[in-house]
């Protein structure tokens, strides 16, 4: 079986830059909760690659070893289409502390300011995305994200995909699960395959 | 006008967790009046509206004056987006909007202005360079420490990292605390003085790495009446002067100036040049 593991990291906002007002924000945002919804709907999500083959199967998990390790709080400049990266994407990135080998690091940040809600762009070999925990309120964004990951950066123009450009987009009535084709779970497989080795 | 364009292809296009930028910069001027409605629409979800104005900033032609609506507005989100997207009208534009959101009374907004300060402009910048040619010949060239001279009006001066910079400030008619910092990138300020009952302060600047920076000052007077002088000057040529006084058009106690510092070129006597006034 083949084990993916995210460990998230929190960005706070600016304006919380003591230990105190730190913890509050953590509860007051809600930010604990959003992130186990998000894990929750990215095992959903890929509950269609965890098959009865034993070669086919993904875990993802989330690695909680959250607490303690913060990034400084700051407003994050991000860029997201396929030129380069900005300071603040290499130098998170950079840290994997805690980290083995492939992997990923789930950056979640208060605000952004910019267009983006998420990104999968990320330096070789330090696998990595950053979400903006109150930019949409999307389940999949961390799925939608992870999927760049194994996918690459090609969108899907069903919205019933978990790929759809748009992810406030897929439906969202109780026990819908967004779909993944035959190609798309070979991709995933296969990327999962060489992260694992 | 561009017939696929309407409120909905670009609210479509800004539902996406990783919109395309490029693409909606090639809209052009035909997007504007569109993405404005998109912005002032409080029917439209805010995260939207967010990004209808970063993307305002980006596309071609000025968008100045919707950037600067979205920084008076009351929801953070869209102070928060004006301060993102302000540089991208290059520094003539966004100087007067990054100055008002750094002092904006959310956190996250302020911290966002300041650290979009430092950046390249894809427009014309309104900066006053004196070339070498004037400054040999003498010819018209401002000269330095006269408060009573006349103003220049730029936002920013260029000048090179080897050049003795001076900055000056005068208090006139009231002694006052003054402050003047540079506002660094992604941090926060770095205090160059700081100091009570002073009617003229002057300092060289240290050295700056190359690139943009902010030169931000502020000052608290003691009386109602006042007038003030801030003058910056290039190896002993004034590059900026700019007066203001309590019964003038604009008197708030603060002002700022873009520098664009080059990196030295090797070969030249360097900072030996810089002097004592």
């Amino acid at each position: 079986m083949r084990q993916i593991r995210l460990h998230f990291r929190l960005v706070p906002p600016p304006g919380v830059p003591d230990p105190i007002a730190d913890a509050l924000w953590h509860i007051q945002s809600g930010v604990g909760d959003w992130i186990d919804a998000q894990v929750a709907s990215c095992q959903l999500a890929f509950s269609k690659v965890i098959g009865d083959d034993t070669d086919g199967q993904l875990e993802i998990v989330n690695a909680d070893d959250s607490k303690n390790a913060d990034f400084p709080s700051k407003a994050l400049v991000i860029s997201c289409n396929g030129g380069s990266l900005t300071n603040d994407q290499i130098l998170l990135f950079k840290d994997r502390d805690g980290l083995a080998g492939n992997d990923i690091l789930v950056v979640v940040a208060a605000a952004s300011g910019s267009a983006f809600d998420g990104c999968a762009e990320h330096p070789p070999d330090q696998p990595g995305v950053i979400l903006f925990a109150d930019t949409q309120d999307s389940e999949w964004l961390l799925a939608h994200e992870l999927g760049h990951i194994f996918m690459g950066p090609d969108h899907f123009n069903s919205s019933n995909n978990l790929m759809c450009s748009s992810t406030r987009g897929i439906p969202s009535f109780p026990g819908f699960i967004p779909e993944l084709d035959a190609n798309q779970i070979q991709q995933i497989l296969a990327t999962s395959r060489a992260m694992n080795q | 006008m561009n017939k696929q364009l309407s409120i909905k292809t670009l609210t479509d296009e800004l539902e996406k967790v990783e919109p395309d930028l490029l693409g909606l910069s090639d809209h052009g001027p035909d997007a504007v009046p569109i993405l404005a409605k998109i912005f002032r629409d409080v029917g439209i979800h805010p995260r939207i509206r967010e990004k209808a104005v970063y993307v305002l900033g980006i596309l071609p032609g000025d968008t100045s004056d919707l950037i600067r609506e979205a920084a008076g507005a009351s929801e953070v989100r869209l102070r928060r987006a004006a301060a993102a997207t302000a540089a991208n009208l290059g520094p003539e534009h966004a100087g007067p909007i990054l100055a008002q959101l750094i002092e904006d009374r959310d956190a996250t907004v302020r911290h966002i202005a300041a650290n979009h300060l430092p950046v390249p402009s894809r427009r014309t910048m309104m900066t006053n360079d004196v070339s070498a040619e004037k400054v040999k010949s003498g010819s018209s060239v401002p000269r330095s420490y006269e408060p009573d001279g006349p103003e220049i009006a730029v936002t920013t001066v260029r000048f090179q990292q080897k050049d003795l910079v001076r900055f000056q400030f005068y208090v006139r008619n009231s002694n006052a605390r003054v402050r003047i910092y540079r506002v660094i990138h992604q941090t926060q300020r770095q205090i160059l003085v700081d100091e009570e009952n002073k009617n003229e302060i002057g300092i060289d600047l240290p050295d700056f790495p190359s690139g943009q920076h902010l030169l931000y000052w502020s000052f608290q007077r003691v009386g109602l009446i006042w007038q003030t002088c801030a003058e910056l000057n290039v190896n002993g040529i004034c590059r900026f002067r700019h007066r203001k006084d309590s019964d003038g058009s604009d008197p708030v106690n603060k002002g700022f100036l873009f520098l664009e510092v080059d990196a030295a070129k090797i070969g030249k006597s360097g900072r030996s040049r810089r002097g004592n006034r």
